[in-house]
């Protein structure tokens, strides 16, 4: 380190604190080490053939795809409790008003 | 002959295209084009519950039917390129992008980004976290020229919309959602530790000293870096911080 701004003290100091409080709240291997990972499954479990929605040609469920004419392009979740409808320029957000009012 | 009719079926699953297969199906009763149909609503219901698995702030946000919607035109122009699903879904953000009717949520991009880098981080390979106690044995004139390697499942992001705060909103079992300042941006970084994924916002110096050592900047340097930023930097809290969530698998000098 030649560096004026920043000398080896400090951080040697900063390290070596660091390093005596990471002593206290380091998680143990031990902990890790109890559990273990099963590649190729996806996150919530849903690989090609335990999908419920794979079990349809079974249960005879869906019989139509998602039809367009049936969802409107409006997003009607969180967004708008959120108060985040951030319409670009001329929309004029009126929910995101009244709770900022 | 047999890899026409696959591709045919194909085809049929993925698009619903039924023109080429139609002849070759035989009905004792009901349609035949609304028979092959059901391939189609099965494989598109099917991926729509994988992105719906992968990004559950996303549908939160937009609601049900505007996801199922998207999903359906996701579906159709990025099709699944491999045999497994765990990894499908990766390019929604990008295509979050280009789609008019999600312009008005232009936070929805990054929001998707994130919720990408936790499966990212999901999937990543395991490292054992840096043994702390490993630092004490470094002769101080050494520190700065140390070097970290970054777990692989540790990823920075950075956005103009507060993504990480969005997201926690968008937890389930949360009463009330509290006003957000969508005019200021987060940064934070996603990883795991435990076999569980974790996400933090940082502040600029954090992130700016992260990505440096991730680069492969010595201590010293990304310490500077980070100091430049303006913020009153704190490399001890910081690296206590990042320690005790397993950032580093190692080090050399």
């Amino acid at each position: 380190m030649s560096d004026s701004k920043l000398s080896t003290f400090s951080l040697a100091a900063a390290v070596a604190g660091a390093v005596s409080m990471a002593a206290m709240t380091i998680p143990s291997t031990a902990s890790a080490a109890g559990k273990e990972k099963c590649y190729g499954v996806s996150k919530a479990g849903e690989n090609g053939c335990a999908n419920a929605a794979g079990t349809h040609s079974c249960a005879g469920q869906s019989t139509a795809a998602y039809d367009n004419g049936e969802w409107k392009l409006v997003a009607e979740g969180s967004c708008v409790e959120m108060g985040g409808l951030l319409e670009p320029s001329d929309g004029i957000n009126e929910d995101a008003k009244m709770k900022a009012g | 002959m047999l890899h026409d009719l696959q591709r045919e079926f194909s085809d049929v699953a993925l698009t619903n295209s039924v023109a080429a297969l139609l002849p070759q199906v035989t009905a004792s009763r009901g349609s035949r084009k609304r028979r092959l149909g059901v391939y189609h609503a099965n494989t598109v219901n099917s991926l729509t519950d994988v992105l719906s698995a992968a990004y559950p702030v996303v549908q939160r946000i937009v609601g049900d039917r505007f996801f199922n919607g998207l999903a359906k035109e996701f579906i159709e122009m990025h099709p699944p390129r491999q045999p497994t699903l765990f990894r499908y879904g990766g390019a929604l953000a990008d295509f979050l992008g280009g789609f008019v009717p999600a312009k008005d949520l232009p936070y929805l991009v990054d929001v998707a980004r994130l919720e990408w880098a936790r499966i990212d981080a999901y999937f990543a390979a395991d490292r054992t976290p840096l043994d702390p106690q490993r630092l004490a044995d470094v002769p101080p004139e050494q520190i700065g020229d140390l070097k970290f390697i970054v777990q692989p499942a540790h990823q920075l992001l950075e956005s103009a919309f507060p993504i990480f705060t969005i997201w926690a909103m968008n937890q389930p079992n949360l009463d009330s959602v509290p006003e957000i300042n969508f005019t200021h941006g987060e940064c934070g970084f996603v990883s795991r530790l435990d076999n569980i994924v974790i996400q933090r916002a940082l502040s600029i110096d954090t992130l700016t000293w992260l990505g440096a050592l991730a680069e492969g900047k010595s201590l010293g340097a990304a310490t500077e870096l980070a100091m430049g930023c303006g913020a009153a930097f704190d490399l001890q809290n910081t690296l206590r911080q990042q320690l005790a969530d397993g950032t580093f698998s190692d080090f050399h000098v």
